[in-house]
Order: structure tokens, then sequence, then C-alpha cells
């Protein structure tokens, strides 16, 4: 347990870090700065995990499901990230979502730049996209830089509309999108 | 000691500073008491609230950091620290994020300039400092220990609670001490005041010695029942200083009644002192007078014999010297002139012989009566010339007097007393003893003694009765009142042998069978030097 947040910990300051290098080293070195910018949104990925609740039917599986859609190295980013991690007792597995996929048996599912996204609806999956017009078009939670830091937006009107429930300390730290927000 | 003399200095105030002081210390004590209890219990009651206060408070903002420190964000944590200046004292707070084993600074408060101060509080304990309090809480969640969160506070709170709390006290105080002074005012009425008044009365009477002033009194408790006592004593005490003042001035009406009387009778004693004086004068003079009527009738006789011879020879003479003128002188005549001249020659020659020893005897006890000088004498000599002197008192009477004393026998006293006592003893009998026919024997009986001599005067008369016998040397005494008693005959014995030769005598008589007078005579070098000055 210690280790695991110790790493977690470690992480998150590696990640901003990292991101900081990422920011200033530009373009050039695309490729690694994006495995490293995806290894942050991992570690939030994880962590939007942990203070958002899911109604009670989808938390009785035995395995929390992280979908990804996007390229492979992005997943394997992600689950290498989150190998040995917990969400309230439960491992993360993470798994692609194909094109064409609905949502269903995903707790959450990320959406990599340029994936399409046509909305969850009803449904309780904590959906996670790029850029602040994610969470006003649909989805829940945005990525987006600020000052060279990696924020979120957040709508908590689509999170109630999926069942979600959103610890307020998220909300927190969180760009208030949709419902006027 | 200091106590003993606190103690003292205590007790010797007045009851009115006693029951003030007693009721101010009293009440001031309590509070201290109460104070020294309760605000040491308030502050640790305050600085524990205050602790358990920040420690809730801690883990409130830890609970509320959780998600800034899981992703990081460094501006939301500040954000929350920064909800801290609503507690204004609050001087440092530090939020730390668990990075491996060691803690990293996430945020603090104030934010700035504060890091180097945060990295000391994290070594510091959770105690108490003398002006801090700090409260720290983990950044748990869901199962994670995230981080640390540690507050300080100044104890700023703490104090001014102190501060309000020894106010409060203070102020109670003063309202205590206010009570205090009201209470004591009027427990002094109740208690002091009764006994203020007592003192006042008694010190008042004390002065005055107005015993008729009576203490006040206030209420039926024990000071009411000690002043009634009191006031009832004053009663008493009163009415036994009226007696005592009437007694008095009876007193000094009877003493001046007495010594009035006293005066009278010292001047009563006076007088009969000289009167009794001058009777035992005049009696030693009718002693004398005695004396010479005894010796004139002594000599009288052979003075007569002497005359009477004389005259004879006178008038045989004539016949001579007639017959021898006519010549008619006989042989035979002038042989029996011869014979009768011879004869009367004789006879006068004797009588005068007799006459000159007699007046010589007198003349010695006549002398002795009437000089007070003291000589050596032979006692048995000079009792037969006295007894010689009474022969004309004793010739009437049939009594015999005996004389029992050595011949050589002398001392050195005052013959003239010792005549006049011997002359008393033997009148006293001739009066009273024996009756005017019948036959008595007087026996005198002399024998030295170491300090001079020792006489026993005994008669065989009529006694002296026994209620008689303590007075008989009394003055005035006498059973012949009328008859020629003076009643100093035995006083001036007994003045003479007491006083004058230093000597006693006591009378033993039992009535039908006689008297005895035992005497004791002390030669002059032993008797008191006062009994010769005493000459009277």
């Amino acid at each position: 347990m210690r280790v695991q947040t110790a790493l977690a910990a470690r992480w998150i300051c590696a990640s901003l870090l990292g991101l900081g290098l990422a920011v200033s080293s530009g373009t050039a070195r695309a490729t690694e700065a994006s495995d490293l910018e995806t290894r942050v949104k991992a570690a939030f990925l994880f962590n939007f995990a942990r203070f958002t609740e899911w109604p009670a039917a989808t938390e009785g599986a035995k395995d929390f499901m992280i979908c990804v859609a996007g390229n492979d190295s992005t997943l394997t980013v992600i689950r290498d990230t989150l190998q040995n991690k917990e969400v309230r007792g439960k491992r993360p597995t993470v798994r692609a979502l194909r094109t064409g996929q609905d949502g269903s048996g995903c707790q959450m599912v990320y959406f990599a730049a340029d994936e399409p996204y046509s909305g969850f609806g009803e449904l309780p999956v904590l959906s996670v996209g790029e850029g602040l017009e994610f969470p006003r078009q649909g989805g829940i939670v945005g990525f987006h830089l600020v000052d060279g830091r990696l924020r979120f937006a957040i709508n908590p009107g689509q999170a109630k509309t999926a069942g979600l429930k959103i610890s307020s300390r998220l909300l927190e730290l969180a760009d208030i999108v949709g419902q006027g927000g | 000691m200091a106590r003993f003399s606190l103690i003292r200095w205590f007790g010797d105030l007045t009851i009115r500073y006693k029951l003030r002081l007693a009721i101010f210390g009293t009440s001031a004590l309590a509070l201290l008491i109460a104070a020294s209890a309760i605000v040491p219990f308030q502050w640790v009651t305050a600085r524990d609230s205050l602790q358990h206060d920040l420690k809730t408070l801690a883990e409130v903002m830890a609970a509320n950091s959780t998600a800034a420190i899981s992703f990081g964000d460094r501006r939301a944590a500040a954000e929350i620290l920064a909800a801290l200046r609503v507690r204004p004292n609050v001087l440092q707070a530090c939020l730390y994020a668990r990075e491996s084993d060691a803690l990293e600074l996430m945020a603090s408060y104030p934010p700035v300039a504060t890091a180097s101060l945060c990295s000391a509080q994290l070594s510091a304990s959770n105690a108490l400092t003398a002006k801090h309090v700090r409260g720290s809480a983990p950044v748990l969640f869901d199962r994670e220990n995230l981080g640390e969160l540690i507050i300080v506070e100044s104890n700023a709170a703490l104090v001014k609670a102190l501060q309000a709390d020894l106010l409060t006290m203070g102020g109670v105080l003063v309202v205590c001490l206010l009570v205090a002074f009201f209470l004591s005012t009027l427990l002094q009425r109740l208690i002091a005041m009764p006994l203020i008044e007592l003192a006042d009365t008694a010190a008042r009477i004390s002065n005055s010695n107005d015993y008729s002033l009576r203490a006040p009194k206030y209420w039926h408790d024990e000071v009411g029942a000690l002043i009634d006592t009191f006031n009832t004593m004053l009663g008493q005490v009163e009415s036994a200083e009226r007696d005592l003042r009437e007694v008095n001035s009876n007193l000094e009406v009877q003493i001046q009644e007495r010594s009035r009387t006293n005066a009278t009778l010292q001047q009563t004693l006076g007088q009969l002192q000289e009167t009794q004086a001058q009777l035992v004068q005049t009696e030693k003079m009718a002693s004398l007078g005695g004396l010479v009527a005894g010796i004139a009738h002594e000599i009288n006789t052979p003075v007569g014999v002497c005359v009477t011879a004389a005259s004879t020879l006178s008038s045989r003479s004539d016949e001579l010297k007639q017959a021898f003128e006519n010549n008619a002188l006989t042989a035979s005549g002038l042989k029996r002139f011869i014979e009768v001249a011879g004869q009367s020659t004789d006879i006068i020659m004797s009588n005068l012989h007799r006459a000159a020893s007699l007046i010589q005897s007198f003349k010695q006890v006549a002398v002795d009566q009437s000089n007070a000088d003291h000589r050596r004498f032979n006692v048995a000599d000079y009792i037969n010339e006295i007894l010689l002197s009474l022969r004309p008192k004793l010739k009437n009477t049939h009594i015999d007097v005996q004389v029992d004393c050595d011949p050589e026998l002398s001392i050195d006293s005052f013959p003239g007393v010792f005549a006049q006592i011997l002359t008393n003893l033997v009148m006293n009998s001739v009066v009273h003893a024996f009756e005017p026919d019948s036959t008595g024997r007087i026996q005198i009986t002399v024998r030295p003694t170491a300090t001079g001599l020792s006489l026993v005067y005994a008669d065989d008369g009529s006694g002296i009765r026994p209620e008689v016998l303590p007075k008989v040397f009394d003055p005035f005494f006498t059973t012949r009142r009328g008859m020629g008693g003076s009643g100093l005959g035995l006083h001036i014995v007994y003045n003479l042998i007491t006083q004058q030769l230093g000597g006693s005598i006591h009378a033993v008589s039992t009535p039908g069978e006689g008297t005895e007078f035992q005497i004791e005579i002390k030669s002059i070098e032993h008797a008191q030097p006062e009994s010769y000055s005493r000459v009277s």
C-alpha cells in the first residue's frame, strides 16, 4: 500500500516535471513528449476514478474497467502506468475501445485526441476526452493545458445524467463547464 | 515564631476589625482557592479544546486537500490553506505530500517565505510550546496516506481567555469583598456592637464607679445572655455597694462614738491611775505613820519608867537635902537614900538603854521606808526589826510569829520595799485572817535561791474563798470595805514584788486552814534593770 501510494505520488511529481520538460522542449520530440503526457494523463485518470462514485449496480463488478479509445501505444502507456494500482480495492483493467463499440462494461472511457465521441447518454460511464469542448459536447471530463500545466474541465450536469457522483474536492480542482458553468 | 506573632497580632485586633478581616479573608481565600482550581482547569480545558479544534481543523483541511495532493495541484492546495485566514491566530500551516518515504512541501500558509519554517515544523512534536499550539493530521484518502498537514497557532486565544477568566475572577472578588463589607457591617451591628457597648459600659463604670449604669441589650443571643448576666451582676454590686456604704457610714458614726468614749475612758483611766498612785503614796505615809505611832508607843514605856524613877530619885534627893540642912541626916537615912538612888539609876539606865535600842532599830526601818536606795542587809535581823516595829499591832492579838531564816543570810535589795511587803502581809493577816480574840500562827520561811531568795509567808487563819482568790491582788479589792480596809494592801505588795523587786508572788489558800503567799525575790544584780528605775 505504502509502495503504491509512494509510486502514485512519484508519478504525479515526475509527470508534472516531465510535462514542464515537454512544454519547454517543444514538438521536436513529440513522440517522447506524447508518451510522458499520456502517463501523466493516466495518473489523472486513476485519480478521477478515485474521486468518482459509480452507481451501486456497476460497483459490483469485479474489476474496474478502463476503456481507451486511441492508438495502441497510448493504450500500452496507460496500462503500464496503472499496473499494480487499486481503485477502491479493485484492480483497474485497461482495454481498447474500438470504433463503433458502445461503452457498456466500461466504467471509464478515455478518448485520445481526434477520437470520435458520440456520448454515452445515461450510461454510467465517466467519459474523459481532450480539450474544453469535450465536456461541453456530451463528455464529462476534458484535459487542457493552462500555462504549461495540465488541467481538466468537468461538466457536472453530464456526470449527473450519467448517474455518477464526482467528489466536490475534484470539482474544486476542475474548471466547470456546461450548465452555464 | 512569625506564626505566633501573626496570631497575636490578629488576637489583639478589635472585634470590629477581626470580624471584617475574618469575612474578607474567608471570602478572598475561598475565591482564591476557587480561582486556583478553576483558572488552571479552564486553561487546561481551553488548551485541550484548542488542540482538539486545531486537530479537527487539520483533519478537515487534510481531507479537503486530498484531491489537490492527488493531482499535485499546488495552487489548489495553497487556496485550501488560504482558508485559514479566518483564524487570525494561525501562525503557520504546512501541507506535505508523501514522496517515496519523504515528505515534500506542497503548500504553506502564509504563502510566502515560510517554506524553511515548515521544514522545521516537520521534526517538531505535537507538544504544546510556551507560545504555540500545534495540530497535525495525515492526509488520508482511499486507505492511502497521501501526506501530512500541520497547523501552528499562537496561544493568544488561550491567553485572552485566561485574561478574561482572571478579569472575571477579579470582578467577582471585588463584588464579593463589597458584599463582605456589607455583611461585616451587618455582622458588626449584630455581634460586635453589643460587645463594644458592653466594654464601653464596663469602662465607664470602672472610671466613674457609677454602678447604676446598665449595658444596652440588642439581641437574645449568647452576648445578650452575657449582657443580662453582667447587668444582674451590676445590680448586685450596686445594692452591695449601697449596703456597704450604709454600713460604712454607720461604722464611721460608731467609730466616732467609740473614739469619743475611748477618749473619755482614757481620761478616766489616767485619773484613776493618778488617784491610785496618790492612794498608794497615802497608804505608804499611813504605814509610816503607823510605824511612828508604834515607835512612840514602844518608847513611851521605858521613858515613863525613867520618868518615874527619876522623879522618885528627885523626891528622895530633896528629902536628903532637907535632912542634911536640918542636920537631921541619919546614917540609916543616907543608907536608904543610897539604895534608892542606886536602884533608880539602875532602872533609868536600863530603860534608857532599852529606849535607845528601840529607837535605833526603828530608825533603820523608818529610814528604809522613806528611802528608795538599795543596800545589802541581813535578812533575819531585818525581819526581826520589822516585826519589832509591828509589835504594837500584834501586842493585843494572840498571834505567834515564827521566823525560819538562816541568821547569816543577806541580800542586796530594797530593804524599805521589803519592810513594806512584810508589814502589809502581816497587817493583812491581822485584819483578815484572824478573829480578834482567836489565837493564830504566822510562819515566815526564807530560803536562798540562785537569783535571790524565796519567802513563804503562811498563816493558819480563815483562808481566802476560791472565788475571791484570783482578785486578791486587784487594786481596791477588799472584803472589809468600810471597816478600815483600803483594798490596796496586797495590790501594793504585788506591785512592789513584780515591779520593784523583779520577783513574783502567788497566793494559795484553803478556806478554814489558812493562806500561803509564795514569794520569789531577786537580788539587785539579777533583777531587771527597770525594776529599780520604776521607783514609786
